[in-house]
This record gives structure tokens, C-alpha cells and sequence, in this order.
């Protein structure tokens, strides 16, 4: 193997996350390998590392990973939250933090579809963050777009800004990126201006 | 039809009425014992113990009065806090296979800096004729189940805790927990030969500790909370019972108080008693089952820690055990987080259980044997009207 292939690889290790738990059609639950461990809300992720499929990341949750227990307050009486960790090292064990990916395109043949998959990605995939090629190129066509405004999750207009805004900041111009999107959300929310503003407000940088 | 709570109710009323009648003879028996506890003479009673030894009669070591208390030590910043517990699925004569299952729950905490914490679960079948008995050398034998599988897992238990001394670094402190008694209880009733295959294995675990110990700064505390003995009671007896002095009859004195009651007058939250010694055979030291134990005021509840008798010897294991069995009830809230993670991984569920006998069965099928349970088992499953 070359360096140039050995450093992307371990490059692309770096940005593994966590293994899939729950696929369907539209959507896939990642638990994270470390607690808090999620991408920011709106981040590109991958999944399976046999037939890679896209999904934005659109909903995180942290809890016991024993629905029987719940977390119960350690204070009052500890300075913050980091010395409450480090009190209670077990607490790392006994949560978890998942996070749910809308799925908006995968790879065939090396090239990306911003559909969706024909199959969801297997139980116990990895979960890896994309890169900012892989970020760059995903986003350069706006196809995907009308699968996040279809969306059933509730904020997903919230998780198109945050999408959004991620893409843009890799452009060496933002605000046409904006500008450009904008237009292709427009078209498929004929009337529903103030919708539109609201996603592209929460989108600028 | 389940259980008719509207007739249980004023059964279980009838005995609270009970309970609360006497009441006040209780509490009186217990400021008996707490007169007799301030004045207890250690003389006195080292007297009476020989007299009883000569007899072949055990009885409690007590050096101090015990109304003397210890106050909470500091413990270390940079401290390994260990500890194991079992559960178990117990032979099913319903079940097509013969076998029981020991699950043993461990969890580890490291405190101070880079703290972390490690938890798991070890599940281990026993279904061979070799480890599901015990056999003695007249071609006597013992199946392992019931209350000798009780027995078995406790062993099993004190196993896994040695085990896990060897995952510890050895330049910081642990502090090593048991739930419950540090030796089994009831192996009295069972036939020599598998006492004696009991005491073997106890024996080499006690005498591992024993090694490990002189290694490093190691306490092992099993931790009975809201224990039920009455052994300092019951040496408080020794001077104030006419019956048990032999000069009359018991007049009521101060029997039926637990050694709990007492020490809940005696103990300010986080203090801790006086160390006692339980001997099994009067003069002689035996590293299978002899205890040193004291009392703590653990915060909402008086506990009892029992140690390897060695331990007595060394003022800083005692403190380790004191002072982290405290510190980890104050962390649980009430009772010790390292406890309650341990029982944690050890617990089988009724819906476990359920899924072990479907995973039994499934694996008997797929190698071609069918798997007969008996009626009764069927109409449980199947609760038809």
C-alpha cells in the first residue's frame, strides 16, 4: 500500500464514530463509541463501509443505556460538570449517546446518489463523519434537498440549516452557496416564503 | 385466581398491630444492651470466653469496649475500587438438559486522576456430570444445586474477586468488595466430604489474598448491609444473662436485639466500631473461616464489614476499609456505587431467565434432540381458561 493510500485510510479511521443499530429505508441510529461522542447536528456522515450511504445527521440523543435507570443528580455541591465525570468514572459506561442520520444518497461505483439507498446500511456498520471532499462534492448538487424538506422528523427545516451552513463554510464563497440553495428551496416551496427566509436565516454563516 | 390481597390485608394488619405491641419491650431491651455495652468489662468477659473455650465453645474476640468508636480516615486521592457479585440459574428438573448457570458481575472504578471504570459480565455454564458434582472419596456424591449451588457461587465469587486483583495496578490502593458474608453461609449442614471440597477452595482463594496482600495496600470488605447478627449482643449476654451465666433464667435481658440496634445508639454517621474477631475454633486461627468484622455508621444505616482475619493486624487496611466502604456508600447514595454496578452486571432477569431456557432448547434442537418438558411446565406457558 502507498503512503498516500495508508494516510487516507488512517485519516478516514480517525473519523469513525460509532456502529450502526437501527437501519430502515430513510434512516439509520448510530451509537457513538464514546459518550457525547455525535456530530454536530446537520454533519454529513457515512455509513457501511461495503455500500457507502449518506445521511445527515438530524436527531442525538444521550442516555442510560438501561431504560430501567435513570441518571440521577449528583449535586448540589460539585463545581461543574466535568468534575461530576470524573467523580463517577462508571457513568461513562452505563450511558450511551446515539444519533440519527436521515438518508439522503450513497456511493455506486464511485459515484454519489443523492437518493435513496436500495437497501439501509447492515446492523453494526461503521459510522464514520465525512470528509470535506467528500462534503464538498455531496453538497454541490442540491437533489438531496427535497428529501430533508420531505422529511417526518420534525425539525427537519432546522436540520437543512444546519446542513447548509456546514457546506458553506468549505466555499470559498458562502453566501452565493447560500444564494444558490436558496433558489432550489424556493422551487420546491412554492408560496412558503417566510419558510424559505427561516431556513436560510438559520443557515447564514 | 392470584393472591387475594383483600384477605391478605388483615392478616398483614393484624401483624403490624402485633409488631407495634412490642414495641416498646424492644426498645427497652435495646437500652439494656446499650447500660450493658457502656458497662462492659473486657476482663470480665476474657474470663468467661476461656471458660467457655475449655468447653469447645467459639465466641467473639472483643479488645476494646464496645462503645469505643473511630472516626472516618481520609482515604487516598488515587484509589482502585473493586467488586464482584453472582447470580445464578439454578437446576430446571422441567428442562430437557441438566445444567445451572453462574453469572458473576464485576466492576471496577479507578479514582483520582485519569479516573475510569471497567464493568462486566462472565456467564459460565456448568452442564457436565464432572463440575455439576461433588464427590467424596467413598463414591459418595453431591449434586450442585439448590442451596449448594448457592454455596458454589459464592465460592465462585470469592474467585473472580482474586481474579480481579490482577487486572489492579499494584502501586495504588484498592479496596476490594463482597456483597453479603465474606464466607458462605450453611455449609455446616452439608455432608464432610463436600464441606471439606468447599473448605479446600476457600482455602487456596484465602490464601491467595493472604499473598496479595503482603504485596500491596489491598482491603477486602464484604458488605452486609442492614445485617442481621447479634454476635456483640450476644458477648454482652455472656455478663448480664443469669441463664447464660448459669446462676438462673433468662428474665427477657436484652435477647432479640440485633447487634444493628446497639450500634445505632453507640455510632455517629461514618464512625465505626471497635474490630472483632470470629474464630471458628477457640485458639486456633483458620484462614478459611475465621472474620474480623466492625460496625459503620455507612450514613442511613448501620452495616456490618467483615475482613480476613489478618487484617486486624494492620491499622491501614482497616482504615482503607473504613474509609472507602463510607465514601462508596456516600457515593451510591446509601449503598457502595461499586456494589450496585457489580450487581448490575450480575442480575438475571425473569426475562433472562426465560430466554436461557429458549436458547437451551433451540441449541438441543438444531443438534437433533427434541426436548420433552414435563405438563406442568407446559400449563405454565400456556395459560389457557
Amino acid at each position: 500500500m502507498n503512503s498516500k493510500k495508508q494516510n487516507r485510510k488512517e485519516k478516514l479511521s480517525k473519523e469513525i464514530i460509532g456502529e450502526v443499530i437501527r437501519a430502515s429505508s430513510t434512516e439509520f441510529e448510530t451509537q457513538c463509541y464514546d459518550l457525547y461522542g455525535f456530530p454536530p447536528l446537520g454533519s454529513l456522515v457515512l455509513s457501511d463501509d461495503e455500500n457507502p450511504i449518506f445521511g445527515i445527521v438530524s436527531h442525538s440523543v444521550t442516555e442510560s443505556l438501561d431504560p430501567s435507570r435513570t441518571p440521577r443528580p449528583r449535586g448540589p455541591g460539585l463545581a461543574d460538570v466535568k468534575s461530576i465525570y470524573q467523580e463517577s468514572p462508571q457513568l461513562k459506561n452505563l450511558l450511551n449517546s446515539r444519533f440519527t442520520s436521515i438518508t439522503v444518497g450513497y456511493i455506486q461505483s464511485q459515484t454519489v446518489v443523492r437518493k435513496l439507498s436500495p437497501v439501509p446500511p447492515k446492523i453494526l456498520s461503521i459510522t464514520r463523519i465525512s470528509t470535506e471532499s467528500e462534503l464538498i462534492e455531496f453538497s454541490s448538487n442540491f437533489d438531496f434537498v427535497a428529501r430533508l424538506l420531505n422529511s417526518s422528523f420534525a425539525s427537519s427545516d432546522d436540520v437543512l440549516a444546519s446542513f447548509l451552513s456546514i457546506a458553506a463554510r468549505l466555499r470559498p464563497e458562502p453566501d452565493q452557496y447560500l444564494i444558490d440553495t436558496g433558489k432550489e428551496i424556493a422551487s420546491l416551496l412554492p408560496g412558503q416564503m417566510r419558510r424559505v427566509n427561516l431556513i436560510l436565516r438559520n443557515a447564514s454563516i | 385466581m392470584s393472591l387475594d390481597l383483600t384477605n391478605t390485608l388483615q392478616q398483614v394488619s393484624d401483624m403490624a398491630q402485633s409488631i407495634s405491641a412490642r414495641e416498646n419491650e424492644r426498645l427497652k431491651r435495646i437500652e439494656t444492651a446499650i447500660i450493658a455495652s457502656k458497662k462492659f468489662d473486657l476482663r470480665s468477659y476474657e474470663s468467661v470466653r476461656g471458660h467457655l473455650a475449655e468447653l469447645g465453645q467459639s465466641t467473639t474476640v472483643i479488645n476494646d469496649p464496645p462503645t469505643k468508636s473511630f472516626i472516618t480516615p481520609n482515604i487516598p486521592e488515587n484509589l482502585m475500587v473493586a467488586a464482584v457479585d453472582g447470580s445464578h440459574i439454578d437446576v430446571n428438573r422441567h428442562l430437557a438438559a441438566e445444567c445451572f448457570l453462574i453469572n458473576i458481575g464485576t466492576c471496577l472504578i479507578k479514582y483520582g486522576d485519569d479516573s475510569y471504570a471497567e464493568l462486566q459480565s462472565i456467564p459460565t455454564l456448568y452442564a457436565s456430570d464432572e463440575n455439576m458434582t461433588i464427590r467424596g472419596a467413598d463414591n459418595r456424591f453431591q449434586r450442585i444445586q439448590g442451596s449448594v449451588l448457592g454455596i458454589k457461587r459464592h465460592i465462585e465469587e470469592l474467585k473472580s474477586l482474586s481474579n480481579l486483583i490482577k487486572k489492579l495496578p499494584k502501586d495504588i490502593p484498592c479496596s476490594l468488595f463482597l456483597d453479603g458474608t465474606l464466607f458462605p453461609i450453611g455449609i455446616s449442614i452439608f455432608p464432610q466430604f463436600v464441606r471439606d471440597q468447599f473448605f479446600d477452595e476457600i482455602n487456596e482463594i484465602m490464601n491467595l489474598l493472604f499473598q496479595e496482600s503482603s504485596r500491596r495496600k489491598m482491603s477486602v470488605s464484604a458488605y452486609i448491609s442492614y445485617p442481621g447478627h447479634n454476635d456483640i449482643v450476644q458477648a454482652l449476654r455472656l455478663l448480664i444473662c443469669d441463664e447464660i451465666s448459669g446462676s438462673g433464667i433468662c428474665k427477657g435481658c436484652i435477647e432479640g436485639v440485633k447487634d444493628r440496634d446497639l450500634f445505632y445508639e453507640l455510632l455517629e454517621p461514618g464512625q465505626r466500631s471497635p474490630i472483632f474477631v470470629k474464630n471458628t475454633t477457640p485458639g486456633h486461627t483458620n484462614i478459611s473461616s475465621d472474620i474480623a468484622f466492625f460496625y459503620l455508621y455507612a450514613g442511613n444505616e448501620i452495616v456490618r464489614i467483615e475482613m480476613p482475619y489478618w487484617s486486624v493486624e494492620h491499622n491501614d487496611i482497616i482504615d482503607l476499609a473504613h474509609g472507602s466502604s463510607f465514601d462508596q456508600s456516600i457515593r451510591g447514595p446509601g449503598y457502595p456505587t461499586v456494589l450496585i454496578e457489580a450487581h448490575e452486571q450480575a442480575i438475571v432477569t425473569a426475562v433472562d431467565r426465560e430466554s436461557f431456557i429458549e436458547l437451551v432448547e433451540l441449541a438441543l434442537n438444531s443438534n437433533g434432540i427434541t426436548t420433552p418438558t414435563s405438563q406442568k411446565n407446559i400449563s405454565k406457558r400456556i395459560r389457557n381458561i
